[in-house]
């Protein structure tokens, strides 16, 4: 998939001198086959996090809800439960995997790669350091929205193949629900170019070093009129992106019987789970270093990443801190509000949050000039 | 307040904001409360004293009268046993077939010795139906006490025998030595009779106490039961630990008579 981002860029900055990046800049020497070897690494530590991080989501996800809801939440395999989810995973990958005989074959089985693949890609291009991030290109930030679009393919794909009225139901609705949400997420993204004057999310967190207290600088705190409602806009275009409660339209469980996946089984459905959990996470990290300050540690000045281990490593925690933090957001979001309409969604999208964040952009524009 | 136009746009995003911010309070607040779910196998909920559900025994109290299984209305209940000298009873089978039973309780109130009862236990679930056939018994067979007082009984049954024969010749010979003398009352032929009764009872190994607490239950019952009843732990209190036996046979008795 990395493969994927380097070509579409054209040219590769392979980031950092120490470390994973370190050793695949090395390989980067050796021509092509030390790119392909480069680019598998590359994979194989993409796909080893962004299959982790899902089991810690939704572990926190069930103990959350568990608890919102007076219950327990899982606790028998494992401390509180926390290998519950690698349970789960084992189990979905000994399960049947079948194909519905009327079924589009062919788009069935591609169905969830693609939405697999796109999420991973993205990841890809998520800095969780100055050098920890696996390729830092000048199109970041456009990139990775291409990406996160290319698991709506997906998604449609597999409703369609899995020739079943409410899987074509979920693929209709997650067409029309994301037609809606693109527009202000777009325009938010475009609103953080604005203000850096890049894409790459790395000089985003770079840029929001320093300030009052370490937090002047954050783009929220920066351009507190327009950054702030704007992340709002943003967040909750990012819920509507990651499929979740109250946007969860294409799922459905309670209407749809989970909607374009309700034919998948065993491992293929694991993918789409994967994915879901796994966007959490980036959209979470993308907002943060958008918005929120990316790696920089409020209330410690100098903590911006200096090039030294411990200073990465504080980055990477802080990053990873500062995302779970919005991932709790989200679960928290999720057992609070019912899912709503599908116009309602249009309606939210088209009539309230695209023209917010049209002011917000031209506001901000105003704010940088004035500034 | 009438909104509209723009303040309609604006009142939406307010209100939207606010209920959000409402909902999210209370799942928030939610989250620090204690859970009130029980961990079901660990952490049974608790029933209510009166709770009719499995069925446990106090099988050192029965006495295998059968009242439970005459009692029964579907026929659930099945008590094998042997009856030995000393009231022991060699256990067999004391079964309950749940999947007949329906918990009316009617087993449990006519029980003299108020030795059944329906406990907390309410998981039923079984692989094989044979497995809802439940033996109540604690134990099969005899106990070494049981032995003993199986024993005990024998010897006080030959031992009273024994008295009994020496009585009737000590009696025989002082017939025999009055109709020698001259002529007999017939006061003198009936008492000899009269005294071998108790000693031919099977319960005779038994302290006497029971005997004389029957007249004085049935004197004072019919003409104020409440004071009766008063007595009758009152009775059992002062008469202490030693006669365990004697105890529950007066009140099983008692129960008896007041029907």
């Amino acid at each position: 998939m990395t493969v994927l981002a380097f070509l579409s860029n054209g040219t590769v900055e392979l980031q950092g001198a120490s470390g994973a990046t370190g050793i695949l800049k090395g390989l980067a020497a050796y021509g092509f086959w030390g790119y392909l070897l480069a680019a598998l690494v590359g994979f194989a530590l993409l796909f080893g996090i962004a299959s982790a991080l899902p089991i810690l989501f939704t572990w926190a996800e069930r103990r959350v809800s568990g608890r919102m809801q007076q219950r327990w939440g899982p606790n028998r395999v494992g401390p509180f439960g926390l290998i519950q989810a690698l349970a789960d995973g084992i189990k979905l990958m000994f399960k049947e995997d079948i194909i519905p005989a009327q079924a589009d074959k062919f788009l069935f089985m591609v169905a969830p790669g693609i939405v697999l693949a796109g999420m991973v890609s993205a990841f890809a291009l998520v800095p969780l350091s100055d050098s920890a991030v696996i390729v830092d290109t000048s199109l970041g930030l456009y990139l990775i929205a291409a990406l996160l679009s290319l698991e709506v393919i997906g998604v449609i794909m597999a409703g369609w193949a899995s020739n079943n009225k409410w899987s074509l139901f979920g693929a209709m609705r997650e067409a029309a629900q994301m037609v809606s949400y693109e527009i202000p997420f777009g325009l938010c993204i475009l609103l953080a170019v604005v203000s850096y004057g890049s894409l790459s999310l790395r000089e985003m967190s770079l840029a929001q070093a320093g300030g009052f207290l370490n937090v002047g600088n954050w783009l929220i705190f920066h351009n507190p009129f327009f950054a702030l409602p704007a992340a709002v806009v943003f967040f909750i275009a990012a819920l509507a992106n990651t499929k979740r409660a109250p946007f969860d339209l294409p799922e459905a469980e309670s209407e749809l019987v989970s909607g374009f996946h309700t034919e998948y089984s065993g491992f293929r459905f694991s993918f789409f789970f994967l994915e879901e959990y796994a966007s959490m996470f980036v959209i979470s990290a993308i907002l943060v270093s958008m918005f929120l300050g990316g790696w920089n540690l409020p209330f410690v000045p100098g903590s911006a990443v200096t090039g030294s281990f411990g200073g990465e490593l504080l980055a990477v925690f802080t990053m990873l801190l500062k995302s779970f933090v919005l991932v709790f957001v989200m679960i928290w979001i999720r057992w609070t509000l019912p899912r709503i309409r599908i116009d309602q969604v249009m309606s939210l999208c088209y009539k309230y949050l695209t023209p917010i964040a049209f002011a917000c952009l031209i506001g901000t524009c105003w704010w940088e000039l004035a500034a | 307040m009438k909104r509209d136009g723009a303040m309609v746009w604006l009142g939406n995003i307010k209100d939207a904001l606010w209920s959000t911010m409402v909902g999210m309070g209370i799942t928030f607040r939610h989250m620090f409360k204690k859970p009130v779910t029980y961990q079901y196998p660990e952490d049974v909920v608790p029933v209510a004293t009166r709770y009719r559900g499995m069925h446990f025994l106090e099988q050192d109290k029965c006495i295998a009268c059968r009242a439970c299984e005459k009692a029964c209305p579907v026929d659930c209940i099945e008590i094998r046993f042997l009856r030995h000298p000393g009231s022991v009873n060699e256990w067999f089978e004391f079964s309950l077939d749940y999947n007949k039973c329906m918990f009316c309780e009617l087993c449990c109130s006519p029980c003299p010795e108020d030795c059944i009862h329906e406990g907390k236990e309410f998981g039923f679930a079984r692989y094989e139906r044979s497995e809802l056939v439940v033996d109540l018994t604690t134990w099969k067979g005899l106990r070494d006490v049981d032995h003993q007082r199986i024993k005990e009984a024998e010897e006080e049954k030959k031992r009273k025998a024994a008295e009994m024969a020496a009585k009737k010749k000590a009696a025989a010979a002082k017939k025999a030595a009055e109709a020698k003398k001259t002529a007999e009352s017939p006061e003198a032929k009936s008492g000899p009779s009269e005294t071998a009764k108790p000693a031919s009872d099977p319960e005779g190994s038994k302290p006497q106490t029971p005997k004389p607490k029957i007249p004085k239950g049935d004197a004072k019952g019919p003409s104020s039961k409440k004071t009766a009843e008063e007595q009758k732990p009152q009775g059992n209190q002062n008469k202490g630990k030693g006669s365990e036996k004697g105890k529950t046979k007066g009140k099983g008795k008692k129960r008896g008579g007041g029907k």
